[in-house]
């Protein structure tokens, strides 16, 4: 058993010298397209690490963020009617209620106690959509 | 003093030194998988792209076995697009081989070795070469790694992306075909 392992530790030994000299003299082609490949190996990263802003320009590195940018604003864009939609909260003073209290005229009609003449002009609108303009109210109209 | 970039330096000169030690034995495991010496160039040329861009910044005592598992993913690929091509081009009857002719100049050997030493080395080589072909490609490639390159077991199972019991099985068993066949290498 010792024998055999001596004899393939000894052929072991004679192929990996036949496959290092060969490796040793290899042609001048193969060491100088090596040589070559070694070279622009090197170089590649050396162009990286002297220019790193220039990868900050590579259209590539950009679309993850140009993506997000345009998501963002997509969302903004369609949440913006919903958010304009909404009633403003309690205690806050809009422009509208400013107007709506300054308007003399509005309030008079909300304050004349003409409900009787509305309910007239409605009941009349229903019942001759076509006439209704055309036929006096009853007894208190105006303010 | 930038020591950055004097740190990036050090860094490149170690990197150029150590792809310069690996070169030729990456390409001589390259060749035996493919039998294609351009083709074996190339894979060398882009296993040393892809650790340079990729690993550079791993301690350099990984880099051996990082480099030889890219060139062995390299080889499979490159074996996976050849058997492709062959199959389509099977089907065409202009398909030719193209011109591999060498260049005898750019193929002349080191002249450090004397000419009856290559002769002699050339048949021993052709000899091996024929048996190693004949072996499983798992069993050549842990074999070249194991003896050529002289990776350990472990680095050779980290390499070829199996466990170290496969990796003395397949070298166990490469080294038996081929004294089997080979007899006593001169």
């Amino acid at each position: 058993m010792t024998a055999r392992n001596d004899d393939l530790a000894g052929f072991e030994r004679r192929v990996r010298a036949v496959l290092e000299q060969d490796a040793a003299g290899a042609s001048g082609r193969v060491r100088s397209r090596l040589t070559q490949a070694r070279h622009v190996a090197l170089a590649g990263a050396r162009a990286r690490r002297e220019k790193p802003s220039g990868r900050l320009l590579w259209p590539r590195a950009w679309l993850p963020a140009t993506v997000t940018a345009a998501a963002a604003l997509a969302a903004v864009w369609l949440l913006r009617p919903y958010r304009t939609a909404q009633p403003p909260a309690p205690g806050i003073v809009t422009a509208q209620d400013v107007q709506l209290l300054t308007d003399r005229d509005g309030l008079a009609l909300v304050e004349g106690g003409n409900g009787e003449f509305y309910e007239w002009a409605v009941a009349q609108a229903r019942s001759t959509p076509a006439s209704a303009a055309g036929k006096a109210g009853p007894g208190k109209h105006g303010g | 003093m930038d020591l950055p970039n004097s740190n990036a330096q050090t860094l490149e000169r170690t990197l150029g030194l150590f792809l310069a030690s690996v070169e030729l034995k990456a390409f001589r495991i390259a060749r035996a998988a493919l039998r294609h010496e351009d083709d074996a160039l190339d894979a060398v040329q882009d296993a040393m792209l892809h650790l340079v861009r990729s690993y550079a910044h791993r301690p350099p005592e990984q880099w051996k076995p990082l480099f030889y598992r890219i060139l062995e993913n390299r080889i499979r690929d490159m074996q996976r697009r050849r058997s492709v091509r062959n199959r389509v081009m099977s089907w065409l009857p202009f398909a030719a081989d193209g011109d591999d002719t060498a260049d005898p100049i750019a193929e002349a050997v080191s002249p450090q070795m004397p000419p009856v030493r290559r002769l002699e080395l050339d048949e021993s080589l052709a000899a091996l070469e024929r048996a190693l072909a004949a072996l499983p490609r798992r069993q050549q490639q842990v074999f070249l790694l194991r003896t050529l390159e002289g990776l350990d077991v472990a680095q050779t199972a980290h390499a070829m992306g199996c466990s170290q019991g496969s990796v003395k099985t397949h070298y166990f068993r490469a080294l038996r075909a081929l004294r089997a066949q080979l007899g006593d290498l001169e």
